[in-house]
């Protein structure tokens, strides 16, 4: 490993910065990526053999001024609407004005049924979603880890083969019904809010905000804990078990080297590799989970909010959210790709750049 | 593989192994015996998925096996409502009616051919209202149209409708426990089809199919679906809306199965026998699906076999929303939805969770028959497993 960055000479003035010339380069893909979403969600739409479009200029008409009484409207009129909306121009015309509204003036419009500003809904909930992903994705993290080391020292031993189990039935046992089971839980012993959230704003007391929101999340967190636990664990615990058998790992024992050492300084630090780099798919899972899981505990975050906006038809909010729900995961993937070349200088050295 | 011994002892290590781990042999009986009652379940419901008792809704378990008047034996106790509210019900002393087996029911056609009457069990009083008068389908119609004709017996409780839990879990396992091995059919043959072009042609064609794949990767699972689901529009028959969960499902699904694809046939395809069926002319499609994909089988029998679950439970995720399957239709994720098992509901009838059962089963089966297969077939990872 440490011959590696003398082995790998490059001329290229990029090579100066690595670091840097790495995350340009991670970051011009995710506005590709980006780019190119919204773009098929955008011919999604078009295509769609739906009637949203109808709905929209409908739900349109009705808060304009022409509106008629009886909510009857004329091809014209509806022409007319559609028109004035910009919905007769194809998709790729109406994503660029999007786009323009987004990035030049900072407005996503308003919601079709509350009327609420898209970027205000958006702002808190986004802010919401991340904030409990993030506090499963540090708990996921510790604990998989955690358990996951302490069991490849016990391979082979009943102790072993019984946490694998119970890893095994935890990763398939439905999520949904893990989250039922814990409202169930949760109202029948009175223990936790069914809530996951206060029912006061962080302003007006703030020490008493965060008391209560560790409360109520915390029937939420054990929740997806459990649902994807089981997995990382076992992950890990194969990856743990791959590098124990790795050749080094006999030439450190042949050194006497303590046991303790090789599995913590050694077998682990190669261990943390593939786990980022799988976190990104990891953070997209808890993503997905965490839907069910805000609508149950009825959490303000992302999911919530498309949810409403698909069952309401609001299409705006629902292309809002699913873009900046992406938004998120690619940060995360590109966080994961930063924290991977800070600890294994070996990917930025060898040049694996491209989006 | 061609080889008869070779085939032998493989059956045989199969064997060995199946029996040294009894929890994926008795998954594998689970699988078994829950896909035999979804091929009998016109046979073995006692009532259609629709018919509804109206004067016995919320109703827990009405099957007991004892009573002074007809002793030991499968009966049922005459229930009247008392309250309204918490839909409490007396019994009534001295009426009980025995469940027979092989009675008279609502018509049906076994796998669509022989048409029958029979069912499994059931009762043969005839069903009251409150007053306790028989009630009577409509003129002219079939008597069991609708609504129930026979004193029910209630297996595993009735719903909010008065309809028997135990037949529409039968009815609904033909939606819970198709959708996966149809979900992956679609999934594993796009992924199959585009992984194997990609690793294939590699260049420009890799590089196009795999950002696609990444599109689809970035937005989390669940999001995709409901969006997909959102785009298109609500009104749909059961049929079709079967469908188009089912195809939703599998365009999530397809791209980490196309990147494992695709790096395995990346891999093959640099082998002679690859190079051979090129010189012979055939072509790429034919290359891969007869000379490539035979080569890496066993691994994909392994992640169809851990793919099914997340079907499933992809259906009863969109479903428990309400955006899946819906009423005239039955699967188990409709009957969770949460209108149904909402928490007032669950506290006063947890038996309204009875169809979580199978669910909970299936999956876990067909998790433990996975990592029963992938021992089996997956030499690196049964390495690493065993360290």
């Amino acid at each position: 490993m440490r011959n590696s960055r003398r082995l790998s000479p490059s001329a290229s003035p990029r090579r100066r910065f690595p670091l840097l010339s790495f995350l340009a380069n991670r970051l011009a893909s995710l506005v590709g990526i980006l780019l190119v979403l919204g773009l098929a969600v955008f011919g999604l739409m078009k295509l769609a053999p739906g009637d949203m479009v109808e709905n929209y200029i409908r739900a349109q008409l009705l808060m304009s001024a022409d509106r008629q009484a009886d909510n009857v409207y004329t091809e014209e009129q509806i022409a007319a609407a559609k028109a004035r909306l910009g919905l007769d121009l194809p998709f790729y015309a109406q994503y660029a004005r999007w786009l323009y509204q987004v990035v030049v003036e900072r407005d996503l419009g308003r919601s079709l049924v509350s009327r609420a500003p898209i970027l205000f809904l958006i702002q808190s909930r986004m802010v919401n979603t991340l904030i409990l992903n993030l506090i499963s994705l540090v708990f996921l993290t510790v604990a998989s880890f955690s358990t996951a080391l302490y069991f490849s020292s016990k391979v082979g031993t009943r102790l072993d083969l019984g946490a694998t189990f119970a890893a095994l039935l935890l990763h398939a046992f439905p999520g949904i019904l893990l989250l039922i089971l814990l409202q169930l839980f949760a109202a029948v012993s009175g223990w936790f809010p069914i809530t996951a959230y206060p029912d006061f704003p962080y302003r007006e007391a703030p020490l008493r905000f965060t008391f209560s929101y560790l409360h109520h999340i915390v029937l939420p967190l054990v929740a997806g804990f459990l649902g994807v636990v089981g997995g990382t664990m076992r992950y890990i615990r194969a990856t743990m078990l791959d590098q124990l058998g790795q050749p080094y790992v006999t030439a450190l024992r042949s050194r006497g080297i303590s046991e303790r050492r090789v599995f913590v300084v050694h077998a682990f630090r190669n261990t943390l590799n593939p786990y980022i780099t799988s976190s990104a798919d990891l953070f997209a899972g808890l993503f997905s989970g965490s839907l069910i899981l805000e609508i149950i505990f009825s959490y303000p975050g992302l999911g919530r909010l498309l949810f409403e906006a698909v069952r309401q038809e609001d299409i705006n909010l629902v292309l809002a959210a699913i873009m900046f729900t992406s938004l998120l995961v690619l940060v995360g993937m590109i966080a994961a790709d930063v924290l991977l070349a800070l600890i294994d200088p070996r990917i930025r050295y060898s040049g694996s750049g491209d989006g | 593989m061609a080889d008869p011994v070779a085939r032998v002892t493989r059956r045989a290590v199969m064997w060995r192994r199946l029996r040294a781990r009894p929890v994926a042999a008795a998954s594998v009986l689970v699988l078994a015996l829950l896909y035999g009652a979804m091929l009998l379940a016109e046979f073995l419901a006692p009532y259609e998925p629709n018919t509804t008792f109206r004067f016995h809704t919320h109703l827990p378990t009405t099957l007991s096996f004892y009573s002074r008047e007809l002793g030991f034996g499968p009966q049922v106790q005459h229930r009247v409502l008392v309250d309204d509210v918490g839909r409490r019900y007396a019994r009534i002393r001295g009426q009980h009616y025995r469940v027979r087996l092989f009675v008279r029911g609502p018509e049906y056609r076994l796998w669509g051919l022989v048409p029958l009457r029979v069912h499994l069990f059931g009762t043969t009083a005839p069903y009251v209202d409150e007053e306790g008068a028989t009630v009577h389908a409509p003129a002219g119609a079939d008597p069991w149209q609708g609504t129930g004709q026979a004193y029910p017996v209630f297996l595993l409780g009735s719903d909010h409708l008065g309809r028997d839990i135990f037949s529409r879990i039968l009815y609904g396992a033909r939606v819970s426990l198709t959708i996966g091995p149809i979900g992956i059919a679609i999934s594993l043959t796009l992924a199959i089809l585009l992984g194997g072009l990609a690793g294939y042609y590699g260049g420009a064609v890799d590089w196009t199919i795999m950002r696609a794949a990444e599109l689809l990767i970035v937005v989390p699972g669940l999001y995709l679906i409901l969006f997909l689901r959102s785009i298109l529009s609500y009104e749909w028959d059961p049929g079709q809306s079967f469908m188009v969960i089912t195809v939703i499902l599998s365009l999530v699904g397809w791209p980490s199965t196309a990147r494992l694809i695709r790096g395995m046939v990346h891999s093959i395809k640099t082998e002679d026998f690859i190079a051979a069926a090129q010189l012979q002319g055939i072509p790429p499609l034919a290359i891969i699906f007869t000379q490539i994909i035979p080569q890496i089988a066993s691994i994909l029998i392994v992640s169809v076999a851990l793919g099914i679950p997340g079907f499933i439970l992809g259906e009863t995720a969109l479903s428990y929303l309400g955006l899946g399957i819906t009423d005239p239709a039955v699967s188990w994720g409709s009957m969770l939805n949460r209108n149904v098992t909402s928490l007032g509901n669950l506290r006063a009838f947890p038996w309204f969770l009875y169809p979580a059962l199978p669910l909970v089963l299936v999956t876990l089966s067909f998790s433990f028959l996975g990592d029963l297969l992938r021992d089996l077939f997956d030499p690196y990872h049964q390495e690493r497993a065993r360290g």
